[in-house]
């Protein structure tokens, strides 16, 4: 179950800065860095707009980040080139939110994975063809295999098209794949479904993952190691039930606290912040971003960044107020 | 007294294959500032039975049965006229994605005051008083009705519809996925927001969510849905303490929280029925772990055990208590 230390993908200063109006600049992904190892799942946990997918762009090379690298397997990919990039996709696979838009409607279950072996020449035969879609058309579930061959997309719910979008990955034997909300759209009875197949994949072939999404609730039945995402930066990063039981950032916290629960008994919930509109975009000079919406906020916060603080093992932060001085916020 | 009661309504759709019962004799009543949660999962006729009930089905769609009692009226006898003078002002909606209903081109406080004229009010300084209320009202400073939608948050249109939803007071407001798409924090903002406003106006609404945790927050009462029909009505503790369908179970044990223990998840094995060609008996009966041979023959009928009301051949024959 827990992930071996063998380092998949090594991520440091990763950066996307996108340019405005007057020499003003977006930064969408500033200054990201992380690891993941063979077989873990990272979930990145964020609002609309924080970065997330932003990042996992970045990361596949769909667009070129602007500072920082990417080492996958000790290889940058920032300084591939197109054809050794091209290669190393197979390795490193999407899954998308919208399993009606990611798939073409013009073809049927087995010619969209066809596609997908022709593409990377896996197989050198149609027979071959056949066998491997074969197989991971059960692996992911859609059997008996001959009622879903021949399908159309439109023929079929969310939650088996998005069991199409993993059978679609998993021909490829990537060893890390990027999940972008990928139960997000689907009905509240099958998420459980796609989520436990995410967790099968991780443990029959050792695939890790980074797994986005708003919801801490799938986040925490996924994930390992969960980091949460405020405007373009990792705030508060750790093992996912640490951070769900002991959060530390003060954005942690106000998430955690708008959660709502499947309980009808529970109390009303005041947020712990003090303005209610979210912050400006990040463009603004220094300063912490959540500067604007936290209700600890010192002198500090709005003159320089925060650097992270380790909190326990594997458990780091970034705020001014927390280390020495923990025990002044809580 | 109940403000609204649907009995035994059903809603079809004639389509080229046939006909596909999308609301199947279903029953609920509201009563006086209550919220009655719909929740289920989507094609299960949770926005069909909201839309039976403004009078906003439309060809293929056709009410075949059932009435709509409304203050005391069957309001499917309704004409147009009546209709038209009955939404908005005796009932109206807050849909999904309601945030994007604006009109774009024109500033929040004008889509306002012309609600207001729409609803009879002639004097413009009045008009300009209640636009400021009403932005108030949901938490919007009034000096924004200078603002296009564009310059507004997702969050802070769906305050504005929820806000033209209000203006005339009405008895009833459906509440279609108000929150569905907003981000997490937002949407928490939102239901504190409808909280206030169940408290300040003594809102009666009815409240459609996919989401258990939504329905947890704001219903008084619940009412799954299920393939068409109502599989389960109940006390909103009660339900979620002691379900008594199946499908209420499997649902609320598929649902991934994020206090308390972390457990593991089941997820209900298969889908939903399909309309067109439903199954004889239960239309659970696929997917549910405790099916017997009736399931699969017999429809079900309602039947009322310890306060819920529900549709499983499980617990036919012991049917006590009232609603």
């Amino acid at each position: 179950m827990s992930a071996s230390n063998e380092l998949v993908l090594k991520v440091r200063n990763l950066k996307k800065y996108f340019p405005l109006k007057k020499g003003q600049v977006l930064k969408a992904v500033d200054d990201i860095s992380f690891d993941i190892n063979k077989g873990e799942i990272l979930g990145f946990v964020g609002e609309s707009g924080c970065g997330k997918s932003t990042m996992s762009r970045s990361i596949l090379q769909l667009i070129k980040p602007t500072g920082g690298k990417i080492l996958h397997h000790g290889d940058d990919l920032t300084t591939l080139t197109a054809p050794e990039l091209r290669k190393r996709r197979r390795e490193m696979q999407m899954i998308f939110q919208d399993p009606f838009g990611s798939i073409n409607p013009r073809r049927s279950v087995s010619e969209t994975i066809r596609m997908v072996l022709a593409i990377h020449k896996i197989c050198t035969n149609r027979e071959e063809e056949d066998k491997v879609i074969t197989n991971i058309l059960k692996e992911v579930g859609l059997t008996p295999v001959e009622t879903y061959w021949d399908k159309y997309p439109a023929m079929m719910s969310g939650g088996q098209l998005q069991r199409v979008s993993m059978a679609r990955v998993l021909v490829l034997q990537p060893d890390f794949i990027i999940a972008d909300e990928p139960v997000s759209m689907l009905d509240v009875s099958v998420r459980i479904g796609v989520l436990d197949l995410l967790l099968k994949m991780r443990e029959l072939h050792d695939i890790s993952f980074i797994y986005i999404t708003h919801d801490l609730a799938t986040a925490r039945y996924v994930c390992d190691r969960m980091a949460i995402m405020y405007m373009g930066r990792i705030v508060e990063i750790g093992p996912a039930e640490e951070i769900l039981q002991n959060p530390q950032h003060p954005y942690t916290k106000a998430l955690i606290a708008a959660v709502p629960e499947p309980n009808p008994e529970d109390d009303d919930v005041e947020l712990p912040l003090k303005d209610s509109t979210s912050g400006v975009s990040g463009t603004e000079e220094g300063g912490c971003r959540f500067f604007p919406r936290c209700p600890y906020g010192k002198d500090i916060c709005e003159k320089s960044v925060p650097d992270f603080t380790n909190i326990a093992e594997n458990h780091k932060a970034a705020c001014f107020l927390l280390g020495d001085k923990v025990k002044t916020i809580v | 007294m109940a403000i609204l009661e649907v009995k035994d309504l059903c809603v079809d759709y004639e389509t080229k294959k046939g006909t596909a019962r999308a609301v199947n004799h279903v029953n609920f009543s509201i009563n006086k500032g209550e919220t009655l949660g719909l929740i289920g999962e989507s094609g299960c006729g949770k926005t069909t039975t909201a839309m039976s009930l403004l009078g906003f089905v439309s060809p293929p769609g056709r009410i075949t049965g059932g009435s709509v009692i409304f203050k005391g009226e069957d309001i499917r006898n309704y004409n147009d006229e009546q209709m038209r003078k009955l939404r908005g002002a005796s009932i109206s909606i807050v849909r999904q994605e309601a945030q994007n209903a604006l009109n774009p081109v024109l500033r929040v406080g004008d889509q306002i005051g012309e609600v207001l004229r729409e609803h009879g009010e002639k004097n413009n300084k009045l008009i300009e008083e209640r636009i400021d209320y009403q932005l108030e009202m949901v938490g919007i400073s009034p000096k924004r009705k200078k603002s296009y939608p564009f310059e507004f948050s997702g969050g802070m249109r769906q305050r504005v519809m929820i806000a033209l939803a209000a203006i005339a007071e009405p008895d009833l407001m459906i509440l279609d996925e108000p929150i569905t798409g907003l981000d997490v924090i937002v949407q928490r903002q939102l239901i504190n927001l409808l909280a206030e406003l169940r408290a300040k106006m003594g809102l009666t609404a009815l409240l459609i969510s996919h989401d258990l945790s939504v329905i947890a927050e704001m219903s008084d009462r619940v009412a799954v849905m299920y393939g068409g029909y109502i599989a389960e009505e109940a006390d909103v503790v009660s339900l979620y303490k002691n379900s008594k369908h199946p499908y209420s179970s499997a649902l609320i044990e598929s649902y991934p929280r994020i206090r308390g223990e972390k457990k593991t998840l089941k997820s209900i094995p298969g889908a939903p029925p399909k309309l067109l060609t439903p199954p004889d008996g239960c239309m659970f009966a696929d997917r549910c772990q405790k099916a017997k041979d009736i399931c699969f023959k017999q429809v079900p009928e309602s039947v009322v055990v310890d306060g819920h009301r529900l549709r499983c051949h499980l617990y036919s024959g012991n049917s006590k208590g009232g609603v």
